[in-house]
């Protein structure tokens, strides 16, 4: 097996699904981690609005407290969640309106990965690339 | 006579890696491309094919407004008192 058919084996959709309108995004986001119970609210409403939409959840990580590059809101540091999922394109637009309506939310954002979705569609591509990547790889290090 | 200075070839990091999907969370190879007021490096000094550098910018841009990297920087003055 392949590079490329190992990556697309995680995924939690199949390439018809894709084809119906099924997409990838990927969103982190800082919660407030001046109070414990800030986290815990935040935490529990993200998860229950996954839920509650049926998003299917790739990968799911509480990153936890790291300091920030430079002060957000005079706080320099916060909780940070990253989460990975596959659904319909109108889920990410209530979940923008949700972030701006929680106050315990410092920071967010959401990103389309549409190089995902294009490695299930067409994987051959892929490993078309792959191969002429490490042929190049060699020959230069024989010239060496 | 102006002797001409060879030119090194450069070549393309992420391409030689074979990198499809440059992530903005790997703030490590990222600060590679900042310079030391943490601006984006040109790429006729990191030799950075087009294609990456645009996929690279964009990752750049998404770490600075998740406080990953800084928006600007400034850099470490050393100055000594005799």
């Amino acid at each position: 097996m392949n590079e490329i058919e190992a990556i697309i084996k995680n995924f939690p959709v199949s390439a018809e699904e894709v084809e119906d309108g099924i997409r990838a995004y990927e969103t982190m986001f800082i919660i407030n981690s001046s109070k414990q119970e800030n986290i815990d609210r935040a935490l529990e409403w993200f998860e229950n609005f996954l839920n509650l939409r049926k998003v299917k959840v790739e990968k799911f990580e509480k990153i936890g407290l790291k300091n920030f590059a430079y002060p957000i809101k005079h706080m320099n540091q916060g909780y940070y969640v990253l989460c990975e999922f596959w659904s319909e394109p109108n889920v990410p637009a209530d979940l923008e309106d949700q972030f701006k309506l929680r106050q315990e939310i410092l920071r967010f954002l959401i990103i389309r990965r549409d190089d995902k979705e294009e490695m299930l569609l067409n994987p051959k591509k892929f490993e078309k690339k792959l191969k002429s990547k490490k042929q190049k790889n060699r020959k230069e290090e024989g010239e060496e | 006579m102006v002797r001409k200075r060879k030119k090194r070839s450069k070549v393309c990091e992420f391409c030689k890696n074979g990198v499809f999907y440059i992530d903005y969370k790997d703030t490590d190879t990222l600060s590679k491309y900042l310079n030391e007021r943490g601006k984006i490096e040109p790429r006729r000094k990191t030799g950075v094919c087009t294609k990456h550098q645009r996929q690279l910018a964009r990752a750049i841009k998404r770490a600075r407004i998740i406080g990953l990297l800084p928006f600007v920087k400034t850099p470490v003055i050393k100055i000594s008192f005799k």
